[in-house]
Protein backbone atom coordinates (compact mmCIF):
# COMPACT_ATOMS: atom_id res chain seq x y z
CA UNK A 1 0.00 0.00 0.00
CA UNK A 2 1.50 3.36 -0.98
CA UNK A 3 2.01 6.16 1.48
CA UNK A 4 -0.52 8.40 -0.30
CA UNK A 5 -3.31 5.91 -0.04
CA UNK A 6 -2.50 5.32 3.60
CA UNK A 7 -2.73 9.00 4.51
CA UNK A 8 -6.42 9.30 3.70
CA UNK A 9 -7.03 6.96 6.62
CA UNK A 10 -7.45 8.74 9.90
CA UNK A 11 -7.52 5.60 12.02
CA UNK A 12 -5.82 2.32 11.29
CA UNK A 13 -5.06 -0.93 13.01
CA UNK A 14 -2.45 -3.33 11.70
CA UNK A 15 -2.35 -6.97 12.85
CA UNK A 16 -3.66 -6.03 16.27
CA UNK A 17 -4.20 -8.78 18.83
CA UNK A 18 -5.43 -8.40 22.39
CA UNK A 19 -5.24 -11.21 24.91
CA UNK A 20 -6.80 -11.28 28.34
CA UNK A 21 -4.70 -13.94 30.03
CA UNK A 22 -5.23 -16.91 27.75
CA UNK A 23 -8.41 -15.52 26.16
CA UNK A 24 -8.08 -13.90 22.73
CA UNK A 25 -10.33 -10.83 22.56
CA UNK A 26 -8.95 -9.46 19.29
CA UNK A 27 -7.22 -11.72 16.84
CA UNK A 28 -4.98 -10.17 14.18
CA UNK A 29 -7.22 -7.25 13.25
CA UNK A 30 -6.26 -5.07 10.30
CA UNK A 31 -8.68 -2.25 9.55
CA UNK A 32 -8.48 1.36 8.34
CA UNK A 33 -11.08 4.08 8.52
CA UNK A 34 -11.34 7.09 6.21
CA UNK A 35 -11.82 10.63 7.37
CA UNK A 36 -15.53 11.28 7.81
CA UNK A 37 -16.50 7.66 7.30
CA UNK A 38 -19.44 6.30 9.32
CA UNK A 39 -18.75 2.67 10.13
CA UNK A 40 -21.09 0.35 11.96
CA UNK A 41 -19.39 -2.46 13.83
CA UNK A 42 -21.64 -5.45 14.29
CA UNK A 43 -21.06 -8.64 16.17
CA UNK A 44 -22.48 -10.89 18.85
CA UNK A 45 -21.68 -10.36 22.54
CA UNK A 46 -18.07 -11.04 23.36
CA UNK A 47 -16.88 -10.67 19.77
CA UNK A 48 -14.41 -7.94 20.72
CA UNK A 49 -16.28 -4.75 19.74
CA UNK A 50 -15.65 -2.90 23.01
CA UNK A 51 -12.04 -4.06 23.07
CA UNK A 52 -11.53 -2.71 19.54
CA UNK A 53 -12.74 0.79 20.54
CA UNK A 54 -10.63 0.78 23.69
CA UNK A 55 -7.52 -0.20 21.77
CA UNK A 56 -8.08 2.79 19.47
CA UNK A 57 -7.95 5.32 22.29
CA UNK A 58 -5.19 3.63 24.25
CA UNK A 59 -7.31 2.30 27.08
CA UNK A 60 -6.62 -1.31 26.33
CA UNK A 61 -3.14 -2.73 25.81
CA UNK A 62 -2.62 -4.72 22.66
CA UNK A 63 0.06 -7.37 22.73
CA UNK A 64 0.63 -7.47 19.01
CA UNK A 65 0.38 -5.11 16.06
CA UNK A 66 0.20 -1.34 15.80
CA UNK A 67 -2.51 1.29 15.94
CA UNK A 68 -2.44 4.80 14.51
CA UNK A 69 -5.06 7.46 15.10
CA UNK A 70 -4.60 10.94 13.64
CA UNK A 71 -0.97 10.02 13.05
CA UNK A 72 -0.32 9.18 16.71
CA UNK A 73 0.06 5.94 18.61
CA UNK A 74 -2.57 5.56 21.30
CA UNK A 75 -1.40 4.56 24.76
CA UNK A 76 -2.73 5.06 28.24
CA UNK A 77 -0.31 8.00 28.63
CA UNK A 78 -1.30 9.69 25.39
CA UNK A 79 -4.02 11.88 26.87
CA UNK A 80 -3.55 14.51 24.17
CA UNK A 81 -4.78 12.05 21.56
CA UNK A 82 -7.81 11.15 23.68
CA UNK A 83 -8.91 14.80 23.56
CA UNK A 84 -9.44 14.25 19.84
CA UNK A 85 -11.38 11.02 20.31
CA UNK A 86 -14.82 11.26 21.89
CA UNK A 87 -15.92 7.99 23.42
CA UNK A 88 -19.37 6.94 24.58
CA UNK A 89 -18.54 3.90 26.67
CA UNK A 90 -20.93 1.24 27.88
CA UNK A 91 -22.77 2.33 31.03
CA UNK A 92 -20.52 2.29 34.05
CA UNK A 93 -21.43 2.23 37.74
CA UNK A 94 -21.40 5.59 39.51
CA UNK A 95 -21.58 6.00 43.29
CA UNK A 96 -24.90 7.78 43.96
CA UNK A 97 -23.32 9.81 46.77
CA UNK A 98 -20.60 11.34 44.63
CA UNK A 99 -20.57 15.14 44.49
CA UNK A 100 -20.99 15.51 40.72
CA UNK A 101 -24.07 16.59 38.78
CA UNK A 102 -25.27 15.65 35.32
CA UNK A 103 -24.37 19.10 33.99
CA UNK A 104 -20.87 18.90 35.48
CA UNK A 105 -20.45 15.45 34.02
CA UNK A 106 -21.30 16.72 30.54
CA UNK A 107 -18.94 19.66 31.08
CA UNK A 108 -16.12 17.15 31.63
CA UNK A 109 -16.25 16.72 27.86
CA UNK A 110 -14.89 20.27 27.55
CA UNK A 111 -12.39 19.81 30.39
CA UNK A 112 -9.96 17.74 28.39
CA UNK A 113 -10.15 19.77 25.18
CA UNK A 114 -9.58 23.09 26.94
CA UNK A 115 -6.34 21.97 28.53
CA UNK A 116 -4.93 21.96 32.04
CA UNK A 117 -5.94 24.81 34.30
CA UNK A 118 -8.17 26.55 31.72
CA UNK A 119 -11.66 27.37 32.90
CA UNK A 120 -14.81 26.72 30.91
CA UNK A 121 -15.89 29.93 29.21
CA UNK A 122 -19.44 31.19 28.94
CA UNK A 123 -19.57 29.75 25.44
CA UNK A 124 -18.49 26.35 26.76
CA UNK A 125 -21.27 26.33 29.35
CA UNK A 126 -23.74 27.43 26.68
CA UNK A 127 -22.68 24.51 24.54
CA UNK A 128 -23.13 22.20 27.53
CA UNK A 129 -26.60 23.57 28.30
CA UNK A 130 -27.71 23.50 24.67
CA UNK A 131 -26.57 19.92 24.31
CA UNK A 132 -28.40 18.91 27.47
CA UNK A 133 -31.52 20.55 26.11
CA UNK A 134 -31.08 19.02 22.73
CA UNK A 135 -30.63 15.47 23.99
CA UNK A 136 -33.62 15.99 26.28
CA UNK A 137 -32.09 15.89 29.77
CA UNK A 138 -31.92 19.54 30.79
CA UNK A 139 -34.42 18.82 33.59
CA UNK A 140 -31.77 16.54 35.12
CA UNK A 141 -28.94 19.09 34.88
CA UNK A 142 -28.49 19.53 38.62
CA UNK A 143 -29.21 15.98 39.73
CA UNK A 144 -26.37 13.90 41.17
CA UNK A 145 -24.95 11.80 38.35
CA UNK A 146 -25.23 8.59 40.38
CA UNK A 147 -28.95 9.07 40.91
CA UNK A 148 -30.26 8.96 37.38
CA UNK A 149 -31.31 5.87 35.46
CA UNK A 150 -29.10 3.87 33.13
CA UNK A 151 -30.78 5.36 30.07
CA UNK A 152 -30.42 8.88 31.39
CA UNK A 153 -26.77 8.22 32.15
CA UNK A 154 -26.31 7.02 28.62
CA UNK A 155 -27.81 10.26 27.31
CA UNK A 156 -25.40 12.11 29.61
CA UNK A 157 -22.47 10.21 28.09
CA UNK A 158 -23.68 11.03 24.59
CA UNK A 159 -23.99 14.71 25.48
CA UNK A 160 -20.49 14.65 26.97
CA UNK A 161 -19.03 13.09 23.83
CA UNK A 162 -20.81 15.64 21.63
CA UNK A 163 -19.58 18.70 23.55
CA UNK A 164 -16.06 17.37 23.16
CA UNK A 165 -16.39 18.09 19.39
CA UNK A 166 -13.58 15.71 18.59
CA UNK A 167 -12.87 14.63 15.00
CA UNK A 168 -13.24 10.94 15.92
CA UNK A 169 -16.36 9.61 17.63
CA UNK A 170 -16.50 6.13 19.15
CA UNK A 171 -19.97 4.95 20.16
CA UNK A 172 -20.26 1.74 22.13
CA UNK A 173 -23.90 0.66 22.07
CA UNK A 174 -24.90 4.24 22.92
CA UNK A 175 -28.62 3.53 23.03
CA UNK A 176 -28.59 0.13 24.73
CA UNK A 177 -30.21 1.31 28.01
CA UNK A 178 -32.56 3.88 26.50
CA UNK A 179 -36.31 3.14 26.13
CA UNK A 180 -36.96 1.30 22.87
CA UNK A 181 -39.29 4.02 21.59
CA UNK A 182 -36.72 6.75 22.30
CA UNK A 183 -33.71 4.88 20.93
CA UNK A 184 -34.38 5.82 17.33
CA UNK A 185 -34.81 9.50 18.20
CA UNK A 186 -31.52 9.62 20.06
CA UNK A 187 -29.78 7.79 17.28
CA UNK A 188 -31.18 10.29 14.76
CA UNK A 189 -29.97 13.17 16.93
CA UNK A 190 -26.45 11.73 17.07
CA UNK A 191 -26.47 11.14 13.32
CA UNK A 192 -27.54 14.70 12.71
CA UNK A 193 -24.54 16.02 14.67
CA UNK A 194 -22.21 13.60 12.94
CA UNK A 195 -23.38 14.81 9.55
CA UNK A 196 -22.92 18.46 10.51
CA UNK A 197 -19.43 18.04 11.98
CA UNK A 198 -18.23 15.25 9.69
CA UNK A 199 -16.93 13.18 12.61
CA UNK A 200 -15.21 9.95 11.68
CA UNK A 201 -17.52 7.55 13.46
CA UNK A 202 -17.23 4.00 14.71
CA UNK A 203 -20.60 2.88 15.93
CA UNK A 204 -20.76 -0.41 17.79
CA UNK A 205 -23.94 -2.38 18.26
CA UNK A 206 -25.03 -5.96 18.57
CA UNK A 207 -28.61 -5.04 17.77
CA UNK A 208 -29.70 -5.08 14.16
CA UNK A 209 -32.63 -2.82 14.94
CA UNK A 210 -30.17 -0.13 15.95
CA UNK A 211 -28.37 0.36 12.67
CA UNK A 212 -28.38 4.09 11.86
CA UNK A 213 -29.91 5.46 8.68
CA UNK A 214 -26.54 6.66 7.51
CA UNK A 215 -24.04 3.88 7.34
CA UNK A 216 -21.14 3.97 4.90
CA UNK A 217 -19.63 0.68 5.85
CA UNK A 218 -20.25 -2.38 7.97
CA UNK A 219 -17.56 -4.33 9.78
CA UNK A 220 -18.66 -7.62 11.27
CA UNK A 221 -16.64 -9.08 14.13
CA UNK A 222 -16.80 -12.63 15.30
CA UNK A 223 -14.56 -14.29 17.90
CA UNK A 224 -12.19 -11.34 17.77
CA UNK A 225 -11.68 -11.52 14.01
CA UNK A 226 -12.97 -9.37 11.15
CA UNK A 227 -15.56 -11.72 9.75
CA UNK A 228 -16.85 -9.41 7.03
CA UNK A 229 -16.16 -5.86 5.90
CA UNK A 230 -18.12 -4.11 3.20
CA UNK A 231 -21.02 -2.00 2.07
CA UNK A 232 -24.29 -2.29 3.99
CA UNK A 233 -26.18 -3.41 0.91
CA UNK A 234 -23.81 -6.37 0.57
CA UNK A 235 -23.70 -7.35 4.21
CA UNK A 236 -27.13 -6.54 5.61
CA UNK A 237 -28.69 -9.56 4.03
CA UNK A 238 -30.41 -12.30 5.88
CA UNK A 239 -28.00 -15.15 5.22
CA UNK A 240 -24.96 -13.07 6.33
CA UNK A 241 -26.65 -11.90 9.50
CA UNK A 242 -28.00 -15.30 10.41
CA UNK A 243 -24.53 -16.76 9.96
CA UNK A 244 -22.87 -13.97 11.97
CA UNK A 245 -25.14 -14.50 14.91
CA UNK A 246 -24.76 -18.23 14.87
CA UNK A 247 -27.73 -19.38 12.80
CA UNK A 248 -30.33 -21.57 14.47
CA UNK A 249 -33.38 -19.95 13.02
CA UNK A 250 -32.42 -16.43 14.07
CA UNK A 251 -34.68 -14.10 12.15
CA UNK A 252 -33.74 -10.56 11.46
CA UNK A 253 -35.59 -9.50 8.33
CA UNK A 254 -37.64 -6.37 8.74
CA UNK A 255 -35.66 -5.33 11.78
CA UNK A 256 -33.75 -2.65 9.93
CA UNK A 257 -35.17 -0.21 7.45
CA UNK A 258 -35.24 -1.11 3.81
CA UNK A 259 -33.15 1.84 2.63
CA UNK A 260 -29.95 0.15 3.84
CA UNK A 261 -30.39 -2.36 1.10
CA UNK A 262 -31.52 -0.03 -1.67
CA UNK A 263 -28.80 2.58 -1.39
CA UNK B 1 0.39 38.67 80.31
CA UNK B 2 0.82 40.09 76.81
CA UNK B 3 -2.31 39.84 74.67
CA UNK B 4 -3.13 40.40 71.01
CA UNK B 5 -6.83 40.81 70.19
CA UNK B 6 -7.61 39.64 73.70
CA UNK B 7 -5.83 36.31 73.17
CA UNK B 8 -2.65 35.51 75.11
CA UNK B 9 0.41 35.78 72.88
CA UNK B 10 1.56 32.19 73.41
CA UNK B 11 -1.77 30.91 72.02
CA UNK B 12 -1.27 32.58 68.66
CA UNK B 13 1.13 29.99 67.35
CA UNK B 14 -1.22 27.06 68.00
CA UNK B 15 -4.09 29.09 66.56
CA UNK B 16 -2.18 29.71 63.33
CA UNK B 17 -0.90 26.14 63.22
CA UNK B 18 -4.45 24.86 63.70
CA UNK B 19 -5.70 27.16 60.99
CA UNK B 20 -3.25 25.96 58.35
CA UNK B 21 -3.32 22.34 59.49
CA UNK B 22 -7.11 22.44 59.37
CA UNK B 23 -7.07 23.77 55.82
CA UNK B 24 -4.41 21.37 54.52
CA UNK B 25 -5.81 18.23 56.14
CA UNK B 26 -9.39 18.89 55.13
CA UNK B 27 -8.50 19.58 51.49
CA UNK B 28 -6.40 16.44 51.23
CA UNK B 29 -9.24 14.65 53.03
CA UNK B 30 -11.62 15.49 50.18
CA UNK B 31 -9.28 13.63 47.84
CA UNK B 32 -9.11 10.64 50.17
CA UNK B 33 -12.82 10.46 50.97
CA UNK B 34 -14.13 11.02 47.45
CA UNK B 35 -11.80 8.43 45.95
CA UNK B 36 -12.39 5.95 48.78
CA UNK B 37 -8.73 5.87 49.68
CA UNK B 38 -8.99 5.88 53.48
CA UNK B 39 -6.72 2.86 53.75
CA UNK B 40 -4.12 4.79 51.78
CA UNK B 41 -4.46 7.65 54.26
CA UNK B 42 -3.85 5.31 57.20
CA UNK B 43 -0.86 3.82 55.48
CA UNK B 44 0.77 7.16 54.72
CA UNK B 45 0.01 8.51 58.19
CA UNK B 46 1.72 5.60 59.87
CA UNK B 47 4.66 5.81 57.53
CA UNK B 48 5.10 9.50 58.28
CA UNK B 49 5.07 8.69 61.97
CA UNK B 50 7.65 5.96 61.49
CA UNK B 51 9.74 8.35 59.41
CA UNK B 52 9.70 10.96 62.17
CA UNK B 53 10.97 8.36 64.65
CA UNK B 54 13.60 7.36 62.13
CA UNK B 55 14.62 11.03 61.89
CA UNK B 56 14.93 11.28 65.65
CA UNK B 57 17.01 8.14 65.75
CA UNK B 58 19.61 9.21 63.19
CA UNK B 59 19.57 12.78 64.42
CA UNK B 60 17.66 14.49 61.61
CA UNK B 61 14.79 16.86 61.96
CA UNK B 62 11.83 14.49 62.48
CA UNK B 63 9.95 16.40 59.76
CA UNK B 64 12.55 15.37 57.17
CA UNK B 65 12.16 11.73 58.16
CA UNK B 66 8.37 12.01 58.09
CA UNK B 67 8.40 13.52 54.59
CA UNK B 68 10.81 10.89 53.32
CA UNK B 69 8.80 7.98 54.67
CA UNK B 70 5.40 9.30 53.64
CA UNK B 71 6.66 9.80 50.10
CA UNK B 72 8.09 6.28 50.07
CA UNK B 73 4.75 4.92 51.27
CA UNK B 74 2.92 6.92 48.58
CA UNK B 75 5.27 5.52 45.98
CA UNK B 76 4.52 1.97 47.11
CA UNK B 77 0.79 2.15 47.76
CA UNK B 78 -0.08 4.79 45.14
CA UNK B 79 0.41 2.65 42.04
CA UNK B 80 -1.62 -0.16 43.61
CA UNK B 81 -4.52 2.18 44.35
CA UNK B 82 -4.06 3.81 40.95
CA UNK B 83 -4.63 0.54 39.18
CA UNK B 84 -7.65 -0.11 41.35
CA UNK B 85 -6.06 -3.32 42.50
CA UNK B 86 -5.87 -2.44 46.11
CA UNK B 87 -8.24 -4.13 48.46
CA UNK B 88 -7.73 -2.64 51.90
CA UNK B 89 -6.63 -6.00 53.24
CA UNK B 90 -3.54 -7.50 51.69
CA UNK B 91 -1.14 -4.99 50.20
CA UNK B 92 -1.93 -2.12 52.54
CA UNK B 93 -1.94 -4.43 55.50
CA UNK B 94 1.59 -5.49 54.67
CA UNK B 95 2.89 -1.93 54.22
CA UNK B 96 0.98 -0.81 57.30
CA UNK B 97 2.27 -3.54 59.60
CA UNK B 98 5.83 -3.23 58.30
CA UNK B 99 5.73 0.49 59.07
CA UNK B 100 4.36 -0.14 62.54
CA UNK B 101 7.10 -2.70 63.19
CA UNK B 102 9.72 -0.22 62.05
CA UNK B 103 8.18 2.45 64.26
CA UNK B 104 8.66 0.31 67.34
CA UNK B 105 12.15 -0.60 66.20
CA UNK B 106 13.17 3.06 65.83
CA UNK B 107 11.49 3.90 69.11
CA UNK B 108 13.68 1.32 70.79
CA UNK B 109 16.79 2.51 69.00
CA UNK B 110 16.41 6.18 69.92
CA UNK B 111 19.03 6.84 72.59
CA UNK B 112 18.24 8.59 75.89
CA UNK B 113 14.89 10.13 76.75
CA UNK B 114 11.96 9.11 74.59
CA UNK B 115 9.95 12.22 75.44
CA UNK B 116 10.26 13.87 72.02
CA UNK B 117 9.46 10.55 70.37
CA UNK B 118 6.37 10.02 72.49
CA UNK B 119 5.16 13.54 71.75
CA UNK B 120 4.90 12.44 68.12
CA UNK B 121 2.13 10.07 69.16
CA UNK B 122 -0.05 12.90 70.44
CA UNK B 123 1.54 15.83 68.68
CA UNK B 124 1.98 19.08 70.49
CA UNK B 125 0.36 22.03 68.92
CA UNK B 126 1.31 24.23 71.86
CA UNK B 127 5.02 23.94 71.12
CA UNK B 128 5.02 24.48 67.35
CA UNK B 129 7.88 26.64 66.13
CA UNK B 130 7.54 29.57 63.73
CA UNK B 131 9.27 27.40 61.11
CA UNK B 132 6.56 24.72 61.52
CA UNK B 133 3.93 27.39 60.97
CA UNK B 134 5.63 28.66 57.82
CA UNK B 135 5.81 25.15 56.43
CA UNK B 136 2.17 24.46 57.32
CA UNK B 137 1.12 27.75 55.73
CA UNK B 138 3.13 26.90 52.61
CA UNK B 139 1.43 23.52 52.28
CA UNK B 140 -2.05 24.91 52.93
CA UNK B 141 -1.65 27.71 50.40
CA UNK B 142 -0.15 25.36 47.80
CA UNK B 143 -3.12 23.05 48.20
CA UNK B 144 -5.59 25.91 47.87
CA UNK B 145 -3.76 27.04 44.75
CA UNK B 146 -3.64 23.51 43.32
CA UNK B 147 -7.37 23.03 43.85
CA UNK B 148 -8.18 26.45 42.39
CA UNK B 149 -6.08 26.12 39.26
CA UNK B 150 -6.89 22.50 38.52
CA UNK B 151 -10.42 22.52 39.89
CA UNK B 152 -12.09 21.00 36.84
CA UNK B 153 -9.42 18.34 36.42
CA UNK B 154 -9.41 17.39 40.09
CA UNK B 155 -13.20 17.27 40.18
CA UNK B 156 -13.25 15.01 37.14
CA UNK B 157 -10.53 12.69 38.42
CA UNK B 158 -12.06 12.40 41.90
CA UNK B 159 -15.64 11.77 40.81
CA UNK B 160 -15.22 10.38 37.36
CA UNK B 161 -11.92 8.64 36.97
CA UNK B 162 -12.81 6.59 33.91
CA UNK B 163 -14.45 9.47 32.09
CA UNK B 164 -11.60 11.85 32.97
CA UNK B 165 -9.38 9.34 31.22
CA UNK B 166 -11.66 9.17 28.15
CA UNK B 167 -11.82 12.93 27.66
CA UNK B 168 -8.05 13.36 27.75
CA UNK B 169 -7.35 14.65 31.25
CA UNK B 170 -3.91 13.48 32.45
CA UNK B 171 -5.44 11.49 35.29
CA UNK B 172 -2.21 9.88 36.46
CA UNK B 173 -0.51 13.27 36.76
CA UNK B 174 -3.38 14.70 38.83
CA UNK B 175 -3.60 11.57 40.98
CA UNK B 176 0.11 11.53 41.84
CA UNK B 177 0.16 15.27 42.43
CA UNK B 178 -2.60 14.81 45.00
CA UNK B 179 -0.86 11.79 46.46
CA UNK B 180 2.37 13.71 47.00
CA UNK B 181 0.37 16.58 48.52
CA UNK B 182 -1.23 14.04 50.86
CA UNK B 183 2.13 12.67 51.97
CA UNK B 184 3.52 16.15 52.60
CA UNK B 185 0.42 17.33 54.47
CA UNK B 186 0.45 14.33 56.75
CA UNK B 187 4.17 14.62 57.44
CA UNK B 188 3.93 18.31 58.20
CA UNK B 189 0.84 18.02 60.40
CA UNK B 190 2.36 15.31 62.53
CA UNK B 191 3.69 17.89 65.00
CA UNK B 192 0.28 19.43 65.43
CA UNK B 193 -2.03 16.51 65.99
CA UNK B 194 0.32 13.59 66.28
CA UNK B 195 0.72 10.28 64.51
CA UNK B 196 -2.20 8.54 66.13
CA UNK B 197 -4.72 11.30 65.59
CA UNK B 198 -3.81 12.80 62.22
CA UNK B 199 -5.90 10.24 60.44
CA UNK B 200 -9.12 11.54 61.99
CA UNK B 201 -8.32 15.15 61.20
CA UNK B 202 -7.77 14.02 57.65
CA UNK B 203 -11.01 12.09 57.32
CA UNK B 204 -13.60 13.61 59.66
CA UNK B 205 -14.00 17.10 58.13
CA UNK B 206 -14.21 15.84 54.55
CA UNK B 207 -16.40 12.87 55.45
CA UNK B 208 -18.76 15.29 57.26
CA UNK B 209 -18.82 17.61 54.25
CA UNK B 210 -19.44 14.63 52.01
CA UNK B 211 -22.56 13.81 54.03
CA UNK B 212 -24.04 17.23 53.49
CA UNK B 213 -23.78 18.14 49.82
CA UNK B 214 -23.72 16.98 46.23
CA UNK B 215 -21.77 20.05 45.10
CA UNK B 216 -18.05 19.50 44.94
CA UNK B 217 -17.19 23.15 45.58
CA UNK B 218 -19.50 23.24 48.62
CA UNK B 219 -17.92 20.04 49.86
CA UNK B 220 -14.45 21.61 49.70
CA UNK B 221 -15.55 24.78 51.45
CA UNK B 222 -17.46 22.92 54.18
CA UNK B 223 -14.56 20.56 54.70
CA UNK B 224 -12.16 23.46 55.22
CA UNK B 225 -14.59 25.16 57.62
CA UNK B 226 -14.98 21.92 59.61
CA UNK B 227 -11.22 21.41 59.67
CA UNK B 228 -10.51 24.88 61.03
CA UNK B 229 -13.44 24.65 63.48
CA UNK B 230 -12.12 21.35 64.83
CA UNK B 231 -8.62 22.75 65.35
CA UNK B 232 -9.72 26.02 66.92
CA UNK B 233 -12.45 24.44 69.00
CA UNK B 234 -9.98 21.81 70.17
CA UNK B 235 -7.41 24.41 71.15
CA UNK B 236 -10.03 26.44 73.03
CA UNK B 237 -11.32 23.40 74.91
CA UNK B 238 -7.88 22.18 75.80
CA UNK B 239 -6.88 25.66 76.98
CA UNK B 240 -10.01 26.10 79.07
CA UNK B 241 -10.12 22.66 80.69
CA UNK B 242 -6.44 21.79 80.50
CA UNK B 243 -6.97 18.75 78.26
CA UNK B 244 -4.60 17.23 75.66
CA UNK B 245 -5.04 19.32 72.49
CA UNK B 246 -4.75 16.49 69.95
CA UNK B 247 -7.58 14.68 71.70
CA UNK B 248 -9.93 17.66 71.87
CA UNK B 249 -9.31 18.48 68.19
CA UNK B 250 -10.21 14.97 67.14
CA UNK B 251 -13.23 14.74 69.42
CA UNK B 252 -14.68 17.94 68.01
CA UNK B 253 -14.13 16.72 64.46
CA UNK B 254 -15.88 13.46 65.38
CA UNK B 255 -18.77 15.39 66.89
CA UNK B 256 -19.10 17.36 63.65
CA UNK B 257 -19.16 14.08 61.76
CA UNK B 258 -21.87 12.60 63.96
CA UNK B 259 -24.04 15.70 63.54
CA UNK B 260 -23.49 15.69 59.76
CA UNK B 261 -24.41 12.04 59.52
CA UNK B 262 -27.62 12.68 61.48
CA UNK B 263 -28.65 15.61 59.32
CA UNK B 264 -27.35 14.15 56.06
CA UNK B 265 -29.67 14.34 53.05
CA UNK B 266 -27.82 11.28 51.77
CA UNK B 267 -28.85 9.04 54.63
CA UNK B 268 -31.45 7.26 52.54
CA UNK B 269 -29.14 6.91 49.56
CA UNK B 270 -27.49 3.53 49.26
CA UNK B 271 -23.83 3.96 48.47
CA UNK B 272 -22.93 0.51 47.33
CA UNK B 273 -25.19 -0.88 44.65
CA UNK B 274 -27.06 0.85 41.89
CA UNK B 275 -27.44 -0.77 38.51
N1 LIG C 1 -11.02 -7.02 31.40
C1 LIG C 1 -11.22 -8.23 30.85
N2 LIG C 1 -10.65 -9.33 31.38
C2 LIG C 1 -10.81 -10.55 30.82
N3 LIG C 1 -11.55 -10.77 29.72
C3 LIG C 1 -12.14 -9.72 29.13
C4 LIG C 1 -12.02 -8.39 29.67
N4 LIG C 1 -12.72 -7.54 28.88
C5 LIG C 1 -13.27 -8.31 27.91
N5 LIG C 1 -12.92 -9.60 28.06
C6 LIG C 1 -13.30 -10.71 27.17
O1 LIG C 1 -12.94 -10.36 25.85
C7 LIG C 1 -13.95 -10.70 24.94
C8 LIG C 1 -14.36 -9.51 24.13
O2 LIG C 1 -14.99 -8.58 24.99
P1 LIG C 1 -15.68 -7.27 24.46
O3 LIG C 1 -14.72 -6.55 23.60
O4 LIG C 1 -16.19 -6.55 25.65
O5 LIG C 1 -16.89 -7.82 23.59
P2 LIG C 1 -18.18 -7.11 23.02
O6 LIG C 1 -18.08 -5.65 23.32
O7 LIG C 1 -18.14 -7.41 21.57
O8 LIG C 1 -19.36 -7.73 23.67
C9 LIG C 1 -15.08 -11.31 25.75
O9 LIG C 1 -15.02 -12.70 25.62
C10 LIG C 1 -14.81 -10.89 27.15
O10 LIG C 1 -15.22 -11.87 28.06
MG1 LIG D 1 -19.27 -4.41 24.41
Amino acid sequence: MSRDVFSEYIVSLKNVSVYYNSHTALDDITLSFRRGEFTVILGPNGSGKTTLLKALCGLCKFQKGSVKALGQSPSSYNFLLRRKIAHVAQVEFIDPKLPITVRESVATGRAGVLGLGRRLSKADWELVDNTLEWIGISHLANKPLGQISGGERQKTSIARALVQQAPILLLDEPTASIDPNAQRDILDLIEHKINIHQFTTLYVTHELAMIPNRCDRIVMLRNGKVWADGKPEELLVEEKLTELYGGNGFCCSGKFSAHHIHH
Amino acid sequence: MHEILGIPEYLWRPILAGFFSGIACSIVGVFIVTMHLSFLGICIAHSAFTGALFGLWIGWNPLAGAILFSLIASAIVGPLADRGELSPDTSTGIVFSTMLGLAFLFLGLIPGSKASALSLFWGNILTVTPLDIYILAGIALSLLLLFTIFFKEIHAVLCHRQVAMYVGIPTALIFYLLLIATGLTIAVSLQTVGGLLIYSLLLNPSASAHQLTYRFKTMLVLSVIFGITSCWGGIALSYKYNLPTGATIILISSLIFILSAIFSPKRQVKGTTNA
